[in-house]
């Protein structure tokens, strides 16, 4: 195997780890929610941290999650120019996957400067249990440079970015659920 | 610092290149945010954007968007949509045109168990469509009836749009559900009204049906087929109004209704939940991520006095409040035609909350009119999610169309604006009687 | 010569605070330096209320109007300015004010101005669906919005908190969701409070400061009088908005009074306790809230206890 076919093995499954933590998250958000409900109102003591976690946990689920977006091409977009002049597509496809990997990637390297702030400040959550900021942030950093990879290589033909599920025009079969 | 309009031109005019580009919505977002942030801060304000977007990230109140588009993913995929379907079928009278009633009816119903007009949508494209095609349906007025039925799940609680204009705005979001159940349903019942008769003038739209037998026992059934829903709205709606669940919890509520009702009709297993669950988490991520894209835009442009400006602008047009309210309702109606709902929302609502407190509109009148407004974006040409996800559920249409089907319903729903203008009962009764 | 600043606030003009703090010592710059010194306002809408701290020690804006509760995950110095007796000329006689300027120069900050919100021990209010009950438990099974604060008055008296976000506190004392819901008293009115609740607890209590800085390079290239003029009127706002704000805190009781709501007491004993019960978990709090300053918050504390300030 070739080193950046390796190096893509690895992304490729790092960008799984982060599929499975956002998934588990929305679990533990439904569970959080439903646990406070029980708790305040059934058993009059209500949980002073669940607000707190569900948000924390949202913010980890949403951005740990991007990176398999990406890859799955789930991103919204409006195709209107590609619809209407065919030629275009594929500069356009070019192009995007090009603004892709530079916007993502300089990005990136904003969330990491500023999660390396968090860390080395030891900035806390204003919560009733503080827990470190860069707990939430370093996800940020996680999202966008797992993207610009994926953008990366697929401007470097070393990946395509396939619809796996969500809805394009004309392209593959929706799933429900979809945007508002 | 430049004049407002300056930045705020080139903000809007560089985001629209882009979009029409077919770059994703958050890059498009993200290259105006940076470039603007180097240009009228430096390289200092890099760690605002972060923080920026760390803060919108972890506000609890969005975490509905999730939990909402959970709870249709196990309703689609555990097969109860299907149930629902055979159900209201059974119920529904028979009548010259009974599909377009079947059609609003089913999508009514959808829309008090999902909050997402787009969920609706592909779910109607892909079970109903290709029925009414079958049997002879006009199709255009057939796909006019699902794109006009899908914008009421944004309008009948539940409704993450209307937790998203309440969270915003600060109103009651307990307001706001409630003030959307009766334009829902008025809405509705105008759709059926226009429906039936153009039908009458013109019987071509609509072939005669086979009779078929239904029995009082097959509508009871059909009607106890119906009762394991009510649960979900139960655990959505109902907890709201006993003071069980804030509007926010409801919706995690709602997914164990919904979990407990794929139970019932013995469709639940592991491997459906944890489709419904990866699948969720991953659109909700898509969507977050052009939220938090489109917060620090709008921050972005606060900063540049831009949102400043237009309200004083706005507000120093001394018009009388019916031509404000008109003009309130253009702006996101033509903008609507062409960009994003969420990301418009963001931008307008800081704008309008000051205007508002100048004419003395009833904040929650007021904000389900630009709620079902909002909606209406999903299906006015060129740019609709809806119309997207309806044709992506029924290749076998024209996108041509689906633009023209649309007009009809987007007029009939300008329409029922109008009459909620005249009459604001319609909105405000119920949320007056909980107050 | 000119001299333009921007100042980020954590409210819009709907808080009161804004009006007397903030565009009170905008004016009184702009009075005291002729016109030659501008200060433009700008508020959460640019950049969240819990994130306004970094951008004024970078310069983005030149100046910060917050509560201490907002950088606690930075620093919890100037938290502790809750458990200390709410007057700001004390803070100045005996080093206070000083030591937490010098903890905002860590941060590229100066203090300007610390303002002691309404100068007694009465900013807050809590608005129940219900009036207490008899007993030494009068907040028995009673859930009450607010944050850990609040914990020394509601827990002890067997209520417990619930974490409400900001923009469902009305549906939820609405609904029950909550029986209660903790608060500062001037801009009750204004939510609407008096619709969902018929009761206010009575003590009042609590203290909340609210503090101007000024970035410190900023700072540092004004010409000297220019400073004078920023640094006076700094302490002048600490009076004037304390007073300011005592006054529209009357003027909502008298309100919510004359709307039908009514007062309900908590037994004399425990009220005379609850303002230095609140002071000692503010103690705790701005300690636990940050472990890389709990040494310096614990040498203010020490100097509080020299003065008697502190248990
Ligand atoms: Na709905
Ligand atoms: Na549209």
């Amino acid at each position: 195997m070739t080193i950046p076919a390796r190096l893509g093995r690895l992304h490729d499954g790092l960008t799984d780890a982060g599929f499975l933590i956002g998934t588990l998250g929305l679990f533990l958000m439904v569970a959080i929610y439903c646990a406070e409900v029980v708790a305040r109102y059934f058993l009059g003591r209500p949980l002073d941290w669940a607000n707190d976690s569900f948000a924390n946990i949202l913010c980890v689920s949403v951005f740990a999650m991007v990176p398999h977006a990406t890859r799955a091409a789930a991103h919204i977009e409006i195709n209107v120019l590609p619809e209407l002049v065919p030629a275009l597509r594929r500069p356009l496809a070019k192009l995007g996957a090009l603004a892709g990997t530079v916007i993502c990637a300089f990005v990136a390297w904003m969330a990491w400067s500023e999660t390396l702030r968090h860390m080395a400040m030891g900035i806390l959550t204003e919560q009733n249990h503080p827990v470190p900021v860069w707990w939430m942030s370093v996800w940020i950093t996680w999202a966008f440079a797992g993207s610009a990879l994926y953008f990366l290589r697929a401007l470097t033909g070393h990946a395509a970015l396939r619809p796996l599920s969500f809805v394009r025009p004309g392209d593959v079969t929706p799933q429900p659920g979809g945007s508002v | 610092m430049l004049d407002w309009y300056i930045p705020l031109s080139i903000g809007l005019i560089a985001l629209v290149a882009l979009f029409m580009t077919g770059m994703p919505i958050f890059l498009g977002f993200l290259a105006v945010i940076v470039t603007g942030v180097f240009w009228l801060m430096g390289p200092a304000g890099f760690g605002m954007v972060i923080n920026s977007m760390y803060d919108t990230g972890t506000t609890a109140s969005l975490g509905t968007i999730p939990l909402f588009i959970l709870l249709g993913e196990i309703l689609f995929r555990s097969g109860c949509v299907q149930v629902l379907m055979d159900s209201i079928d059974t119920l529904v009278g028979r009548m010259r045109g009974r599909q377009y009633v079947l059609s609003i009816s089913l999508s009514t119903v959808l829309g008090a168990l999902s909050g997402s007009a787009m969920a609706v949508g592909a779910m109607m494209g892909r079970s109903l469509l290709p029925v009414m095609q079958a049997k002879g349906y006009d199709t255009k007025l057939s796909i006019g009836t699902i794109l006009g039925g899908s914008c009421l799940a944004p309008v009948i609680p539940p409704s993450l749009l209307a937790i998203i204009i309440g969270t915003l705005a600060n109103v009651s979001i307990s307001s706001l559900l409630l003030g959307g159940v009766g334009p829902g349903l008025f809405l509705a019942v105008l759709f059926v009204a226009a429906c039936l008769i153009r039908v009458r003038l013109n019987p071509a739209l609509a072939p005669e049906e086979e009779p078929v037998i239904v029995t009082a026992r097959d509508r009871l059934r059909a009607l106890a087929g119906l009762l394991p829903f009510t649960l979900i709205i139960f655990m959505v709606i109902g907890l709201i109004m006993l003071g069980i669940a804030t509007p926010s919890e409801s919706a995690a509520t709602g997914v164990v209704g919904g979990i407990v009702t794929a139970a019932w009709y013995r469709k639940l297993s592991l491997r459906m939940l944890f489709d419904s669950f990866a699948e969720a988490a991953k659109l909700a991520s898509v969507i977050l991520l052009i939220l938090v894209s489109a917060v620090m835009f709008t921050q972005l442009l606060a900063f540049t006095g831009a949102i400043g400006g237009l309200t004083r602008l706005v507000t120093t047009l001394e018009v009388n409040a019916w031509v404000m309210l008109f003009l309130l309702m253009l702006l996101p109606f033509v903008l609507c035609m062409f960009i994003d709902q969420l990301g418009l929302m963001l931008i307008l609502i800081p704008i309008y909350v000051p205007i508002l407190g100048v004419y003395d509109f009833d904040p929650v009148w007021f904000w389900v009119l630009f709620l079902i407004n909002i909606t209406l974006g999903a299906i006015t040409p060129p740019f609709g999610y809806v119309m997207f996800a309806l044709k992506a559920a029924a290749p076998q249409v024209a996108m041509r169309d689906i633009f023209r089907a649309s007009w009809m319903f987007v007029g009939l729903t300008l329409l029922g604006m109008l009459v909620m203008v005249l009459a604001p009962g319609i909105v405000t009764f119920l949320p007056d009687q909980f107050r | 010569q000119e001299v333009s600043l921007r100042m980020i606030g954590g409210w819009d003009d709907r808080f009161d605070g804004t009006v007397a703090i903030a565009a009170a010592f905008g004016a009184c710059v702009a009075e005291q330096s002729a016109g030659r010194i501008a200060i433009t306002q700008s508020g959460p809408e640019v950049i969240p209320p819990n994130q306004q701290f970094d951008p004024v020690s970078r310069g983005i804006f030149d100046l910060g109007f917050t509560t201490p509760i907002y950088f606690l995950g930075t620093t919890g110095v100037p938290s502790a300015f809750f458990a200390l007796p709410p007057d700001s000329e004390l803070w100045r006689a005996r080093g206070y004010w000083d030591f937490a300027d010098q903890e905002m120069q860590r941060f590229g900050q100066r203090l300007v101005a610390f303002t002691a919100g309404t100068g007694e021990g009465d900013f807050y209010q809590i608005v129940m669906r219900q009036p207490v009950v008899e007993g030494d438990r009068p907040l028995d099974g009673l859930k009450i919005r607010g944050n850990n604060y609040y914990a020394p008055l509601v827990v002890p008296l067997g209520g417990s908190l619930v974490n409400v976000p900001g923009g469902e506190i009305y549906s939820a004392l609405e609904r029950g969701v909550v029986d209660g819901a903790a608060y500062p008293i001037a801009g009750m009115q204004r939510l609407g409070m008096h619709e969902v609740t018929g009761y206010m607890l009575r003590p009042r209590f609590g203290t909340s400061p609210f503090l101007i800085t000024m970035n410190q390079a900023r700072f540092d290239g004004l010409a000297a009088e220019d400073q004078q003029v920023i640094l006076d009127c700094g302490h002048q706002i600490e009076g004037s908005s304390t007073a300011e704000l005592s006054r529209l805190s009357e003027e909502t009781i008298a309100a919510l009074l004359e709307l039908g709501m009514q007062e309900t007491a908590l037994p004399e004993a425990i009220a005379a306790r609850v303002n230095a019960d609140l002071a000692a978990g503010s103690w705790q709090t701005a300690l636990d809230g940050n472990a890389q300053s709990a040494e310096r918050v614990e040498a203010l504390r020490a100097m509080a206890r020299q003065h008697g300030d502190a248990e």
